[in-house]
């Protein structure tokens, strides 16, 4: 290895290294949108909380409670619509060339997950009480089903889809940053999230006592503040590496 | 891939900057020659190089009276740029290694 080499090579990483910085579309940049739904997502998960609590105080049936249902009905629909909303500004945002192709899978991960949330979101406000109210009528009976196995099931599948699209950014984004403490959280997650609706399944037959039920009614509602979370996670360390530092994170070490 | 061994394509800065110009997608002859700064001609023939070498693909379009070229990295390219700047990257870590022992 002689001098000249050494300068060679030398050269040519800085030159490389100003062409990349000059061509490349900063992932970076869009931190501010990350941070924009995270706050929305924040603000939506504290106000659903607010209103959830405001039910435990009151008896049911009463003008209060009834008001307090609409209002939690209208702020979830109000978000499904938000969510969407900033999904599709936030796409014409995203440059077509120029993004490193792992941080527009990211940015494609984070697409689907809200999607996906927004349909598990759908299920849960409109499918489920239509099958809900179905399953009581007689005509449950006269086809063969129970009508408490067709809610089970029902509540099952919009179990699954609420854990998967509240944990999976965790997951993913620890994956993609090889980050065990967003790992962890991914996985604690997760597992609150299973304990959740098991308890969930048992409390509709009237199997487990009210104080557990209502500890899973509080879990449900940790689990709304975790992809705001994710969100946070996820644009501090874009704010953190820039795309070329992103990739070099990923590659393995000697 | 050994310092001797430099494939003749990145001997040529010019040639270098295209490809890692195209590392982060597919350009146009006028985003190239800004990026290079180099001339129509000098880059035309530095382009047809990485042609030949199949480092780069082009694809040309009708506009009108134009025609707009797009070159774009070919997979081969790819691989062979990485290998190049895993290279670069060992040789300065030795470099590094040999200046922290002469210290010593």
């Amino acid at each position: 290895m002689d001098y000249d080499e050494i300068q060679r090579a030398s050269e040519d990483i800085e030159l490389i290294k100003n062409v990349l910085q000059r061509t490349t579309v900063s992932f970076s940049t869009l931190q501010p949108a990350f941070l924009g739904l995270a706050t929305l997502w924040l603000v939506h998960a504290l106000l659903e909380t607010g209103v959830w609590i405001g039910t435990l105080f009151t008896a049911s049936g009463t003008p209060v409670s009834l008001l307090l249902s609409a209002c939690s009905l209208a702020l979830q629909w109000l978000f499904c619509a938000a969510l969407l909303a900033f999904t599709a500004v936030w796409r014409k945002r995203v440059p077509a060339t120029g993004v490193d192709p792992l941080a527009s899978r990211l940015a494609g991960m984070w697409g689907v997950m809200i999607i996906g949330y927004v349909g598990s979101r759908v299920l849960e406000l409109a499918v489920f009480p239509a099958v809900f109210r179905f399953s009581n009528i007689a005509i449950a009976g006269e086809m063969g089903v129970s009508g408490l196995e067709f809610t089970l099931c029902n509540q099952a599948l919009y179990y699954a889809t609420t854990i998967t699209f509240a944990t999976l950014p965790l997951l993913l984004t620890a994956v993609f940053f090889r980050s065990r403490s967003v790992a962890l959280l991914g996985i604690g997650a997760l597992v609150l999230g299973l304990v959740w609706s098991v308890t969930w399944i048992f409390a509709i037959n009237n199997r487990v006592p009210d104080v557990v039920r209502d500890v899973g009614g509080v879990l449900y509602r940790l689990l709304q503040f975790l992809p705001p979370i994710a969100l946070i996670l996820f644009s501090s360390i874009l704010r953190k590496h820039n795309i070329t530092n992103i990739t070099v994170l990923r590659r393995k070490k000697p | 891939m050994m310092i001797s061994e430099i494939p003749s394509v990145f001997q040529s800065k010019v040639r270098l900057a295209v490809v890692a110009a195209l590392l982060t997608g597919p350009k146009s002859f006028k985003s190239l020659k800004t990026i290079t700064e180099a001339t129509d001609g000098n880059l035309g023939r530095q382009l047809e190089i990485l042609e030949e070498e199949h480092i780069i693909s082009v694809e040309k379009s009708i506009a009108g009276r134009r025609v707009n070229s797009t070159y774009s990295l070919t997979p081969a390219g790819r691989r062979l740029f990485t290998e190049y700047i895993q290279l670069l990257q060992d040789l300065m870590d030795a470099a590094g290694d040999a200046c922290g022992a002469k210290e010593a």
